[in-house]
This record gives C-alpha cells, sequence and structure tokens, in this order.
C-alpha cells in the first residue's frame, strides 16, 4: 500500500510540476520512461533535475514493468526510453532496440531494519536459501523475500557461487515463500516484514531512503567504490534502450544523463557510471 | 454336431464376445472420458483463478498490463497446481502472447480458455494447458488391463459354458451309449411309434419308428421288417382294441400296462405304454409267457385234479357260486349232481390203486363227453364226481343228465387187461328247491346220492321226494314211450275243418293218440313234450305222417271225397336234413297225394330253424303238398316269414277264438289276421270254434274255414270215415 503511495506521489509531483509550468513551455513534449526498479529509482533525481531546465517536457514514468516489459512495451511504441537491467534478447536487437550500459549499482542484501546483523556471508546466504537456516541470532524467523526466477537480481545472486545458484533454485520450490515481482515491491515487502531479507540495488536505497539495514556481504559493505574496486561481487547493470525513432525529446533527456552533471546526479544516487562522455546534439 | 450345439456354440461365442468387448471397451473409455472431463474442469478453474489474478493487474495498470510480463509470468508461475504439469498463458486481443510460464508440457495436450476484461471489454485470453498423455498413458495401462480381463473374461465365458456343454454332450453321449446298449440287449421288446394325425388332426394310425432287437425277435425276427410298418398290423387285433380304448391316457402323459397274447405263438406279453414324448407312444412288451405258464401250472394244480385233470374242489365251489350268482340274477334253475361209483373201492382193494387211478381217468372221460361245456363235472376226491348244470330249464333234464352218466359208467372199462363193469349212484339237488347255496345243495345231493345207494346203486335220486315221484314217472313215461311205438298203442283222430262258407269238410287234422295199456289214454300235453324232448318225436312223426298217408289211401281208395289231410310237423322234425326225403319216401310208399297233404308248422318252426331247412319243407310245394302255419299269433311275432314265405294257410289259435264274441282285443286281433291274410292271398283257419256266435262272427269277417267241436271233435279213423262217408258233398280241394 506504502509502494502505492509513493508511487502516487511520483505522479502527482510530476503532474505538479508540469501544471506549475505551463507558461514556460512553449509546447509540451512527453517521455514515457520505464524499466527495472532500481534504475527508475536513479531516474527520480535524475528527471527532477532535467526539468528544472525543461520545463515543457512531461515525463511520465509509471510503477516499473521490469526490464522485459518495458524493452517489449518500447518496441510496441508505448515507451520512449526504457532503463533495463537486463541485456537485449537477439529478437529484440531484431526488432530495433538499441541498448548503452549507462553505469552498474551494487545489489545490496538488505534485511528489515530490526534485524541484529551487519554482515552475512555467501554460505550463510546459502543456508537461508536452502532453508537450512530459518533463524536470526535473535530467534527471529528468517523471511526471506524471493524475485522470480527470470529476474536478474536472483541471476546475480546466483553468481555468488556454485551452490548458491542450487540454493535459489531450492527455494524457488518451497511452498510459501514470498515473492515480490518488481523492486519496489521486494524493498517495501523487506521494509515492512519483521525478519525479512532480501536484496535491492543500492539506488533504491539512496534515492527511496529505504528504512532497511544494508549488510555487507562477506565483510565488504556495497558501494560504488567498493564496486569500482572490484572488491563487491553484486551488481546490476543499467542500460539505456532506445529505438531508431527516439524522438529528440528523449534523445535531450539521455544527453543530459550523459552529461557530467547527469553522471554526477547518477552517481550520487548510487550508480557506478560506466559510458564514455558523449554528447548528443 | 447338430444344428442345436451349433446354435449353442454361437450364442455362447456370441456372450463371450459381448461381455467381453465391454469390459475391455467400456472400462478404458469410461476412465478416459471421466478423466478428461476432471481435466477440462481442472483447466477451467484453473483459468478462472488465473482470470483473477490477471484481471487484478489490468485493473491496476490498464495501459500497460500487456508489459508487465514479469508480474504476469510470475502469477502464471505462481499459480497453484496439483503435480501434473500446466502450461498457462496469456494471449492479448491481437494474437501475442503476453506472458507464459516456462513449461513444455508433451503433446497431445488439452486446453481451456478464458476470456480476461478491462472493464467489461475483452482484452486477451488466457490459455490453460495440461498434458493429455499421463492421461493417455493411464488409459493406456487401463485398457490393456481390460483388455486383459476381457480376454480372460472371453476365454472364461467361451470355454466354461463350452467345457460344461462339452461335458454334458459327453455325458448324455454316454448315457445314450449306455441306454442304447441297455435298449439292444434288454430282454424286453421295445417299440418307439409315431402318431400319425388325419387332416382333421385326429389320431390315424400309428407307425413303429424303431424298435430293438428283442421286439423284432417277438414279432417279426427281422428290425427292417417291423420299422416303418402300422402298430397295428404288426402287433394285432388286441393291441389295437385296448390301445385305441385307453388312447387319451396317453395323451395326457399316463401310462398303462395290460397283457396281450399271441394265441398263434402261444404267447404271452405284459404290455407297458406311455408317451415319451408328443406325438410318440413308446411299447414295452415283457414276455411273460413262462410266468403265464408256471401260473397257469401253479392254478392247474390249485384248482384241478392233478389224476383226472378235471376241476377240484376248490373250483368246483367257485365254480357253482358263479353258476348260483348266474341263477339268481337270470332267475334260473340249476341241479347238482353228486357221482359215486358204485364198489369202487373193491377196484383198488383187488387191481391196485393204480388200476383205481387208471378207472377214475377213464370214467372222468366218460362223464366229461356227456356233459355240456357250460357245466362243470369236478372230482371231490376218492370216487365222487360233482356236476353242475346250469340253465336247466325243465327240472327234470336233470334226469336226462343223470342218466346219461349213469349210462355212460355202465360200458365195461378196459383197465390193465381187465374188463370191469361198474356203475354210479347220482344224487340230484335242484336250485332253488332244495337250496339257495352251495354247501346246502351238495350236501342235499350228496344226501340223495346215499338214497341211490340204498336203492340198489345204479340209479339216480332226487332230494325232493316229489321231484323223485315226477322222475319216476317220466322215466315210466319215456320208457313206455319207446314200447308205445313199438307195441303200437298209437292211434289217430281226424278233427274235420269245415268250409265257413257252404258247412262241408274240406280238410281234416291228423291227431296222435296214446293208449297206454295199464293208464289208459295219455293226453298228448304229456307225451308229445317228452317225445320232442327224448328226440322219439321223430319216429313217432313219422309213424303219424304214414299212417295219415295211408289212410288217405285207403279212404281214397274207398271213394271217400278227397279231403286235405293235415299233418303236425314238430320242430325237431324240421331240424332233420332229410325231413322232406322222409315226406317223400312216405308219400312214395303208401301212395297217398302230394296235394292232399298239408303240413302244419309252429311259428317257433320257422324262427328256429335254419333258412335251408325251411326252404326245402316250402320245396315240397313244389309236389303239391300245401304248408299251414298252426297256432298262428301265439308264437314268435315276425311277420316277416309271413311276407317272404308262401304259407298256404293261417290257423288263427284257439286262444284268440274262446272269447271272440265278449273281448274286443280277441276281436281285433282276429278281425287283423284274417285281413292281413286275405291281403297276402292267404287261407285262414279258425280253431276252437264251439258256438254258433263264434261262428257268425268269424263267418262276418270273412274266415275261410273253421275248426272245433261246434262241428266236430277229434274222431276216430272209423267215425271219421263215416262222416267222410255220409258228407254228400264235399268240396274237392
Amino acid at each position: 500500500m506504502c509502494t502505492i503511495n509513493r508511487l502516487a506521489s511520483y505522479v502527482y509531483g510530476l503532474t505538479f510540476i508540469v501544471l506549475a509550468l505551463p507558461g514556460i513551455c512553449l509546447a509540451t513534449d512527453t517521455i514515457n520512461i520505464n524499466g527495472s526498479g532500481s534504475a527508475l529509482d536513479m531516474m527520480k533525481p535524475m528527471i527532477a533535475a532535467y526539468q528544472k531546465s525543461n520545463k515543457n517536457v512531461h515525463i511520465n514514468m509509471d510503477k516499473p514493468l521490469g526490464s522485459s516489459g518495458a524493452v517489449k512495451a518500447l518496441l510496441a511504441g508505448a515507451l520512449d526510453i526504457v532503463l533495463s537491467s537486463k541485456p537485449l534478447k537477439p529478437e529484440e536487437i531484431a526488432k530495433g532496440a538499441q541498448l548503452q550500459v549507462y553505469g552498474k549499482t551494487p545489489l545490496v542484501i538488505i534485511t528489515e531494519k530490526h534485524v541484529r546483523k551487519a554482515n552475512i556471508t555467501t554460505a550463510e546466504l546459502e543456508d537461508i536459501y536452502f532453508g537450512k537456516t530459518y533463524t536470526w541470532a535473535g530467534g527471529e524467523t528468517i523471511r526471506l523475500v524471493m524475485r522470480p526466477s527470470e529476474d536478474v537480481d536472483s541471476k546475480i545472486i546466483g553468481t555468488l557461487s556454485p551452490g548458491m545458484t542450487t540454493a535459489i533454485r531450492a527455494a524457488q520450490t518451497r511452498p510459501g515463500m514470498l515473492v515480490a515481482v518488481t523492486d519496489p515491491e521486494a524493498y517495501t515487502a523487506i521494509s515492512k516484514t519483521p525478519g525479512a531479507i532480501g536484496a535491492t540495488g543500492l539506488t533504491s536505497i539512496i534515492t527511496e531512503k529505504l528504512a532497511v539495514a544494508s549488510l555487507a556481504l562477506n565483510g565488504v559493505i556495497a558501494s560504488t567504490q567498493a564496486l569500482a574496486k572490484g572488491s563487491y561481487p553484486l551488481s546490476k547493470e543499467i542500460s539505456i534502450v532506445t529505438t531508431p525513432k527516439t524522438s529528440p525529446a528523449t534523445q535531450k533527456l539521455i544527453n543530459f544523463m550523459l552529461s557530467s552533471q547527469g553522471r554526477s546526479i547518477a552517481d550520487k544516487a548510487g550508480l557506478l557510471v560506466t559510458i564514455g562522455q558523449t554528447t548528443h546534439k | 454336431m447338430t444344428q442345436s450345439d451349433y446354435s449353442l456354440q454361437q450364442l455362447t461365442l456370441a456372450l463371450a464376445l459381448g461381455i467381453s468387448s465391454l469390459i475391455a471397451l467400456l472400462i478404458p473409455s469410461s476412465y478416459f472420458l471421466l478423466s478428461y472431463q476432471g481435466l477440462q474442469a481442472t483447466l477451467e478453474s484453473q483459468t478462472e483463478l488465473t482470470a483473477n489474478s490477471v484481471n487484478s493487474i489490468i485493473r491496476s495498470s490498464q495501459k500497460m498490463w500487456r508489459f508487465e510480463e514479469v508480474r504476469l509470468s510470475e502469477v502464471l508461475e505462481r499459480m497453484p497446481h496439483d503435480e501434473t504439469p500446466q502450461f498457462l498463458r496469456i494471449v492479448s486481443e491481437d494474437g501475442e502472447v503476453v506472458a507464459k510460464n516456462n513449461l513444455i508440457i508433451p503433446t497431445p495436450v488439452a486446453m481451456h480458455t478464458l476470456n480476461i476484461y478491462d472493464a467489461g471489454t475483452v482484452v486477451g485470453r488466457i490459455e490453460a494447458s495440461r498434458s493429455m498423455r499421463p492421461l493417455l498413458q493411464k488409459t493406456t495401462m487401463i485398457a490393456f488391463c481390460s483388455i486383459l480381463g476381457g480376454v480372460i473374461i472371453f476365454i472364461l465365458f467361451r470355454r466354461l459354458p463350452l467345457n460344461a456343454i462339452k461335458k454334458a454332450f459327453q455325458t448324455l453321449a454316454e448315457s445314450e451309449k449306455k441306454y442304447r446298449s441297455l435298449y439292444q440287449t434288454m430282454k424286453e421288446g421295445m417299440a418307439l411309434h409315431r402318431v400319425n394325425l388325419d387332416e382333421n388332426g385326429a389320431i390315424s394310425s400309428f407307425t413303429v419308428i424303431d424298435a430293438n432287437p428283442s421286439c423284432a425277435a417277438m414279432f417279426d425276427g427281422n428290425l427292417d421288417n417291423i420299422i416303418g410298418r402300422d402298430s397295428f398290423a404288426l402287433f394285432g387285433d388286441t393291441f389295437r382294441n385296448f390301445f385305441l380304448e385307453r388312447l387319451e391316457v396317453f395323451e395326457h402323459g399316463g401310462s398303462l400296462s395290460f397283457e396281450m397274447s399271441l394265441p398263434d405263438k402261444d404267447y404271452f406279453y405284459n404290455v407297458q405304454i406311455f408317451s415319451p414324448d408328443h406325438g410318440l407312444i413308446a411299447t414295452l412288451f415283457e414276455d411273460i409267457t413262462e410266468s403265464r405258464k408256471a401260473e397257469q401250472q401253479i392254478q392247474q394244480m390249485a384248482y384241478f385234479d392233478t389224476l383226472t385233470k378235471l376241476p377240484n374242489r376248490a373250483l368246483f365251489h367257485d365254480r357253482i357260486n358263479q353258476a348260483l350268482a348266474q341263477a339268481k340274477r337270470d332267475n334260473t334253475s340249476m341241479a347238482v349232481l353228486f357221482l359215486d361209483l358204485d364198489h369202487f373201492k373193491n377196484v383198488n382193494d383187488t387191481l391196485g390203486h393204480s388200476a383205481g387211478d387208471q378207472l377214475l381217468i377213464e370214467a372222468s372221460h366218460r362223464l366229461s363227453s356227456h356233459i355240456r361245456s357250460s357245466d362243470t363235472l369236478a372230482r371231490m376226491g376218492g370216487d365222487e364226481f360233482v356236476v353242475v348244470i346250469t340253465h336247466l330249464g325243465e327240472q327234470l333234464n336233470a334226469t336226462y343228465v343223470a342218466q346219461k352218466l349213469i349210462d355212460s359208467i355202465q360200458a365195461p372199462f378196459q383197465i390193465k387187461g381187465n374188463e370191469l363193469y361198474v356203475s354210479a349212484s347220482i344224487g340230484i339237488a335242484l336250485f332253488p328247491d332244495d337250496g339257495t347255496n352251495a354247501e346246502t345243495l351238495i350236501k342235499h345231493a350228496d344226501m340223495a346220492m346215499y338214497f341211490s345207494k340204498e336203492s340198489g346203486r345204479n340209479t339216480y335220486n332226487f332230494f325232493s321226494p316229489v321231484m323223485n315221484q315226477k322222475a319216476l314217472m317220466r322215466m315210466e313215461n319215456e320208457a313206455g314211450l319207446r314200447l308205445a311205438l313199438q307195441r303200437g298203442e298209437f292211434f289217430l283222430e281226424f278233427q274235420p275243418i269245415m268250409s265257413a262258407s257252404n258247412r262241408t269238410i274240406v280238410a281234416a287234422e291228423a291227431l296222435v293218440r296214446w293208449n297206454h295199456p295199464t293208464r289208459g289214454r295219455i293226453p298228448p300235453i304229456e307225451f308229445i313234450t317228452l317225445a320232442e324232448e327224448t328226440g322219439l318225436i321223430l319216429p313217432l312223426g313219422e309213424w303219424v305222417l304214414r299212417t295219415t298217408c295211408k289212410t288217405m289211401k285207403a279212404f281214397n281208395d274207398a271213394g271217400l271225397p278227397p279231403v286235405r289231410y293235415c299233418v303236425n310237423v314238430s320242430s325237431k322234425q324240421i331240424e332233420q336234413q332229410n325231413f322232406p326225403e322222409v315226406v317223400r319216401t312216405v308219400l312214395c310208399e303208401t301212395g297217398a297225394k302230394a296235394e292232399q297233404l298239408e303240413i302244419e308248422l309252429t311259428e317257433s318252426c320257422l324262427v328256429t330253424g335254419t333258412d335251408t331247412n325251411i326252404s326245402d319243407v316250402f320245396g315240397m310245394r313244389d309236389w303239391g303238398i300245401t304248408i299251414a302255419i298252426d297256432d298262428f299269433g301265439t308264437g314268435y311275432s315276425s311277420l316277416s316269414y309271413i311276407k317272404t314265405l308262401p304259407i298256404d294257410h293261417i290257423k288263427i289259435d284257439r286262444a284268440f277264438v274262446v272269447d271272440i264274441c265278449t273281448n274286443v282285443q280277441d276281436q281285433a286281433i282276429v278281425e287283423a289276421i284274417i285281413t292281413m291274410s286275405q291281403r297276402l292271398g292267404i287261407n285262414n283257419i279258425a280253431e276252437g270254434v264251439e258256438t254258433q256266435d263264434q261262428l257268425e262272427f268269424l263267418h262276418s269277417q270273412g274266415c275261410n274255414e273253421i275248426q272245433g267241436y261246434y262241428f266236430h271233435r277229434p274222431l276216430p279213423v272209423d267215425a271219421f270215415e263215416s262222416l267222410l262217408r255220409s258228407h254228400g258233398k264235399t268240396e274237392t280241394i
């Protein structure tokens, strides 16, 4: 419910901006953006900064469709730009989808804030996913919030160890498990469920100021710096997906994202921008 | 194999096929159909559940729902279902697959589709599919098991009844073989007959359709000659009569037995008849010849004297009781004669018992030859014999039998080279005068026999003194009658017969008279009957005829009027084969005219005489002899002979004449007789006319001739001669 309210506040905020600057915009361009939840969270400060200088642009960003759904919507013409955390499929490329890796953000293991845990190891995670460990040290029940098997987060966590992949598959077959389809659903569920544990992008933690506890993984705290140094093992890429039909307004937004201002905003939002400095007219 | 066996096999085959096919097909097909319906229901509920979840996503994201691939896929992945893999996908209105779970299910599949809506508008559909392979695999397994079960059932249903039938037929064949063997070798003759019906459905005949060798041996000797023959023609009339009389019994499923004999073969059979099936009759012939002969032998020993073969005391009692019952029923009389050989003991004492036995045998033979077959001669023991004479008629007839028996014994016996003279004494008891039961009659006959012994033996005696007196008198009469002919004690009287119209003598009836030397004149009624019973009527009748003819000749020669001379003839004479020859001889010897001779016959003569004899008598009319019927109306009332025989005169009996003036019945009868005779052209003569009134009545009725005391009593010859001589005018015949 909180997630829905939060999303509604985005919509209201953006609507207010558009309605408050009628005299500035000579013509109103609408840019529909969607994609991965973590990426969209990163885009919120980006859009806010962009619209300060582009008041005639209406940027519409609904609740996240996920990378695949957003790319499909992009190819169907329902979106102008997608921020995806997945690579493109050949058939998507065949249909004209174009991808630029924008950066990557650490995938952070988080718990409900009352869980007294600061660090977690791969082995502990395996045991939690296998169901071998089902209580925290204080006796609290461990409530694992999973992601769908096809979700990129699950695949990224599975890269921790060979046993992790098996553990995730085992967890997915266990009945009665909590499954969150999107990033917002995941961190909302974790923040509100006692003893919950899951994962989310650092961008969401920063931009949404989530009331959760971030755990160090194998002793390494998730940060863009650790990611840049390669000490933190879990990250998910955020790419800009467009089509050859990208409108000028959209391209202008992309250019803003690629600008130093945009890169700076992204970095502050928890994204390690990896794309080179490029200027598009 | 018979047609019924084949049909039975076909039936069991069809039944087995039907039941096994039902089991082999019905079970798997039913399982498949039910399971398929369950599968469809599951798919339907799954699609409905999925649609509920998808619809909620659509409501929350009306424009972008179709791109909610992850969410939708997760919904599809997370849809609860059983262990059976289930493929779900969401297809948009334009046919694009929006989301699906990542299951690959083997074909063939069962699918159910349900539309999904956005505020009442169809925006896509949910397709739920499940593989039918497990169902088909299970169905195949069940089908295999069912087919296996069906095969087993088929074998059981096919084999078991056939085995049972085969066993039943085998048992039947063995049984038939066993009974056929019995049938072929049984001592009793067995025949099977087919009932033949006529066009109306009634039984017309029976045909032998099967017989065993014993039956063939009994009746023909050859089976081929028996089978196909008419049953009655083969088994004879006794069989036919019994069979037809009791046919209804067989038709109602009953059985009968009777005894049948084949006289020409001297065989006896006990025949049992029953109907083994509709339209068939079976007969079982048991040869009881030996047992019957044994029975006869036993009966012979039990009821017949072993020495003389005559009925013994036991059988005699049975016979006499039967005779008594018959006599009581018919109201007739009978006699019991007790006979004892005189001085038989002397024979035994002097010549030995074997000679005595031989004498008894010879005597029994002689006695048997002198009684009727309907009478019974029995040996009571020793030298005692008893005779039962039934339908005695005249009681004195017993004396003749007794005398014959005494006479038969009197002839000498040749016994072991000795000539033996034996006599017998007989006692006679009469039913019902001397007793009404066997014991009394035998006892009284025995007593009468002892009276004969006391009377000097070689004689008979009645138990009743009166009968003894009568018998004595009769014996004397008979002896006298014989002597009378020899001594010429008979003479004739002639009673004139007058013409009713002119009162002239037209005829005279010759009447025989007996002048006994000691008893005087004996009435004809006393000696004529005796003469008939003793057979003396033949010489007496001939004497009458001859004497009459002599008288006629003498009177004719003397110039007396040639009237008719009427001679009464007894039935005994008619029965004599050569009566016409006797008449011819007498006529020739005496020279009398046949035209003046009239033979008077009684009605009984015509009825009792044979056709040949009657015809011969009436043949004498060719010689000129006339025939008159005497005592007309008192004998047998058969008028047929009046019509067929050429009768010349009818003599109206005096019984109708005596009261003719006062009795209207007599008048009517006489009128009828006269009218009838006139119509038939027969002259009539009224007898016993004694009064003027009688004469006038008869004359008025047209009576031709009158005989009676009114004109003349019977006259001695010389008186009749004088009458004729004085009778001036006598009509010639």
